[in-house]
């Protein structure tokens, strides 16, 4: 009898182990074919922690037409990225060109400064700043801006912000930076982490039809119903001190700045109601020196002193050198009368593309 | 040493041959479900290398390594799928079974008189039993056989031991057959299978054959478990592939036959073999088959039958590895030297072959270790490879296999094993490439120096007959020999890919043999040394 049972037992065993021996692609496969672009596996693809920096140049063309623009004369520009990567997603730029966007700022003699300095900066207190002052900023958190930017970074030596979200759903999405990894980046001295959103990194329904707007950014329409301002600033507020919150419980208390989800604060979207831009920017003004935005357009006007909204240039797949040095001449018209004919050709285009 | 009166029959029970065992409902199920699940992981492999191309982009080595080893592994389980075994069409060629023996009082009757029983005319089976200068009562009871045998076993005695390539060698010269067969002393082969064994040679172009093997003390613990995978996918895929262009580069020491035409030309040459100035010692398979490649075609029959026992125990299986590893490297000198007269394909393989047990360990290192070192984060995708490579050995061996047990999951353990122990042997092994010691007993047997011929004393005895039934009712009895066993030789090493035996002999432990093994090893010191 003993005999019987064992024996299917050990049957059992071995029917199992077929099923058991899927286990290991089960946790490999969906990020593999997870065709979003949020699920596409980098880390299952190209390891999990930074590749080397690439060796990039600039060509001497390059170097003669890209003269450095004017020293601080009382603004800073601001720069955003989404990713660092191979997939032509708009949003994402590949190492190559990350590296070769350093570079360049690097031979117009910028200096990145860390949001510490920043935000004393915004505030008036009196700060120490270089001669070209530059922040960069990541939004969203993403694995990959890591892998791909941290060496670079290291290479010019430079730092960044890194703007993380905190919701549960993204701390379970490998695309995102774990906690520990995002510790191995503050500790690496290069990287600033700030807030991004708790579970305000989504869209939510913004009228009777089902359209949607940006959770910051809208009020929501569910059951029937839109919600009341007073609702919704609730819900935001609620947002911001859950993810809050969670930074301070992962030892993350210096916290002056954020950046808007989808840099998105009702600007853009025309279902927004009007009310909730300046309930948004109280609350926003409540809790940080800076909330972000970020756009495309080559005459993005550098950062100021003060409080409330930011502007960031947002670096594309296929923003260009000339696209970006467009914006680091700023508004400034003397620096602008330097620039040679082609230079000024790709700008305007750039400009017009917006 | 052990009494002479413990006849040889009862020396050692040897586990009897498995009984082929059938298949029902629940093993036809997991079978499909196995076969199925293989076809999903190639197809998985095949997509995920086709797609996945720009992760490979700053990793050149990585990714042709990869492609390789992907294409190298897909090919060989695509064409052994054409393989088929030759008929059998009634050829029964003058057959000699060559055994050389040292040291094996317990187990040479029983091996001399399990080979008289096999299916074969009698009077075109003859054995040639070598005493290579034994201290024990080998020669004793190989003459206690010949006199049995009416004639069918010659005994070669050398006064001394002279190495088993001098034995195989006496032996083959000692006899007129037209077939010479070797069989491992650890090893039983079923009773139709030398017939089955000789049927390739009906056709004229083949030189040499070997027989398939399986794992005789596949039960025996975790270590045999995972070899009986890498046995099976060694003979049924690798070799049955290579079979397919005539070009099997090793055929195993376990069960082989050669047309006696085909080695002739160059036997005097493999008795004394030097590589580097230094008597090859081991890897007499490897190198004998490379000697018929040249102008013969090679091929490899299924159906003939023999089991092996393997090692059992950590320090004689990675010396047992290392001694393979070392043969395949300096037969590999001569095997790039003569494959690109063969069929395209065969060749190709054979090179690629080759590469990457070399690049293997390379990759490994940049894949696992160098994330340690330069803290750039760890790639799981080497590991997933491999682990898809592994579950493909496991879930084609799943598939084969009448009954459906956990067993087929050690061909994922062996490939670890692989990855953690066996991978990096490789470089040891061709940097102590002249080493002559066999590693896995105390006494080597013939370090020849190849400056003196063996004077055999030839010796036919014989004697009163008992009729042939009573030979053939008694049981199988394999030798199964300790440290001291003798041994065949053959290696495949690699990489993980074809990390699979070439054909080897065994190595079982039996108490009996260790306290032999210490006697040998006090008495020959010198030999040791050698």
């Amino acid at each position: 009898m003993a005999a019987r049972a064992r024996s299917a037992a050990r049957r059992g065993f071995a029917i199992a182990l077929l099923p058991l021996s899927m286990v290991p692609f089960a946790m490999v496969v969906p990020g593999v074919i997870n065709p979003t672009p949020h699920g596409r596996g980098v880390r299952l693809h190209g390891g999990s922690g930074p590749t080397p920096a690439p060796n990039v140049s600039l060509t001497a063309a390059e170097l003669s037409q890209f003269t450095p623009p004017p020293a601080y004369g009382g603004a800073i520009p601001v720069l955003v990225f989404h990713g660092i990567g191979n997939w032509q997603d708009r949003y994402t730029v590949s190492q190559d060109n990350f590296a070769r966007e350093l570079a360049l700022l690097q031979h117009l003699r910028y200096h990145t400064i860390s949001t510490d300095q920043y935000a004393a900066w915004r505030r008036g207190e009196k700060v120490k700043l270089p001669s070209r002052p530059i922040l960069i900023t990541f939004d969203d958190g993403r694995f990959d801006s890591w892998r791909g930017a941290d060496r670079v970074l290291a290479r010019y030596r430079m730092r960044a912000t890194m703007f993380v979200i905190t919701g549960p759903v993204v701390r379970h999405n490998l695309f995102y930076l774990k906690w520990n990894e995002i510790q191995q980046m503050q500790r690496s001295g290069r990287w600033d982490i700030q807030f991004h959103a708790n579970n305000g990194h989504v869209d939510v329904v913004d009228d009777a039809k089902g359209n949607i707007g940006a959770y910051y950014a809208v009020l929501e329409y569910s059951n029937g119903h839109m919600e009341s301002l007073a609702h919704y600033r609730a819900r935001v507020e609620n947002d911001i001190v859950t993810g809050l919150a969670t930074m301070n419980r992962h030892g993350y208390y210096n916290l002056p700045t954020m950046a808007m989800p989808y840099g998105e604060y009702g600007q853009v979207d025309a279902h927004s109601n009007p009310r909730v831009k300046p309930v948004l920017s109280k609350i926003l003004t409540k809790y940080f020196v800076a909330d972000f935005v970020q756009s495309g357009h080559a005459r993005t006007p550098y950062s100021t002193r003060g409080t409330g909204r930011a502007i960031r240039y947002q670096l594309h797949t296929t923003t260009t050198l000339s696209e970006l040095y467009g914006f680091l001449l700023g508004e400034d018209p003397a620096a602008r009368s330097k620039l040679s004919p082609s230079a000024l050709q790709a700008l305007t285009n750039a400009a017009a593309r917006g | 040493m052990p009494d002479n009166e413990v006849s040889t029959t009862q020396a050692t029970q040897p586990p009897p041959i498995p009984t082929k065992m059938k298949s029902n409902a629940i093993d036809w199920t997991m079978r499909v479900l196995a076969a199925v699940y293989l076809v999903a992981v190639l197809v998985m492999i095949i997509g995920y290398r086709t797609a996945a191309t720009q992760v490979f982009e700053r990793d050149l080595v990585l990714a042709v390594y990869g492609a390789a080893v992907g294409a190298y592994l897909l090919s060989r389980f695509f064409i052994s799928m054409f393989y088929q075994p030759h008929e059998d069409v009634g050829l029964e060629p003058r057959v000699a079974i060559v055994m050389p023996s040292f040291n094996e009082e317990d187990a040479i009757g029983a091996s001399l008189r399990s080979l008289l029983a096999l299916d074969y005319p009698q009077e075109k089976l003859e054995l040639i039993g070598v005493n290579d200068g034994s201290t024990d009562n080998t020669l004793a009871e190989m003459r206690k056989v010949a006199a049995e045998a009416n004639g069918r076993v010659r005994v070669i005695d050398f006064p001394e031991n002279r190495g088993k390539r001098a034995g195989m060698a006496a032996g083959i010269r000692a006899t007129t057959a037209e077939v010479l067969v070797f069989v491992d002393s650890d090893s039983i082969v079923e009773p139709d299978g030398l017939r089955k064994l000789v049927q390739p040679f009906a056709e004229e172009q083949v030189g040499a054959v070997c027989g398939h093997t399986d794992v005789l003390n596949a039960d025996e613990n975790w270590m045999a478990k995972m070899q009986a995978v890498r046995y099976y996918i060694a003979f049924r895929v690798l070799k049955a592939a290579e079979s397919c262009f005539g070009c099997v580069t090793c055929c195993s020491g376990c069960f082989s036959a050669y047309r006696r035409v085909a080695i002739a030309p160059r036997l005097e040459w493999w008795e004394h073999q030097t590589f580097l100035e230094v008597p090859s010692t081991f890897g007499d398979d490897r190198s004998l088959t490379n000697c018929v490649l040249r102008d013969w075609r090679v091929t490899y029959q299924v159906t003939a039958r023999s089991h092996t026992a393997v090692p059992i125990r950590f320090r004689q299986f990675m010396r047992q590895q290392a001694r393979w590893k070392r043969s395949w490297a300096r037969e590999a000198t001569y095997l790039a030297r003569l494959i690109w007269r063969k069929p395209a394909p065969a060749a190709l393989a054979v090179y690629v072959g080759l590469m990457l047990p070399i690049l293997g360990p390379i990759v490994a290192a940049k894949a696992l270790l160098a994330p340690l070192i330069t803290h750039q984060g760890f790639s799981v995708l080497y590991p997933f490879g491999v682990y898809a490579m592994a579950l493909t050995y496991g879930l084609y061996y799943a598939a084969c296999q009448a009954k459906y047990g956990s067993r087929w999951a050690y061909g994922i353990v062996f490939v670890g094993f692989y990855l953690v122990f066996l991978l990096w042997q490789t470089y040891w092994a061709i940097l102590t490439i002249r080493t002559a010691k066999w590693g896995t007993r105390p006494a080597t047997a013939g370090i020849d120096t190849g400056h003196e011929r063996a004077t055999a004393s030839i010796e036919t005895l014989e004697s009163a007959y008992q009729a042939h039934g009573t030979v053939a009712e008694s049981p199988l009895s394999p030798t199964f020999s300790g440290d001291l066993a003798r041994n065949s030789e053959g290696a495949v090493v690699g990489d993980i890919l074809h990390a699979y035996p070439e054909g080897e002999s065994p190595h079982l432990r039996t108490p009996k043999r260790s306290a032999s093994a210490r006697h040998q090893r006090a008495h020959t010191p010198a030999l040791e040394e050698a």
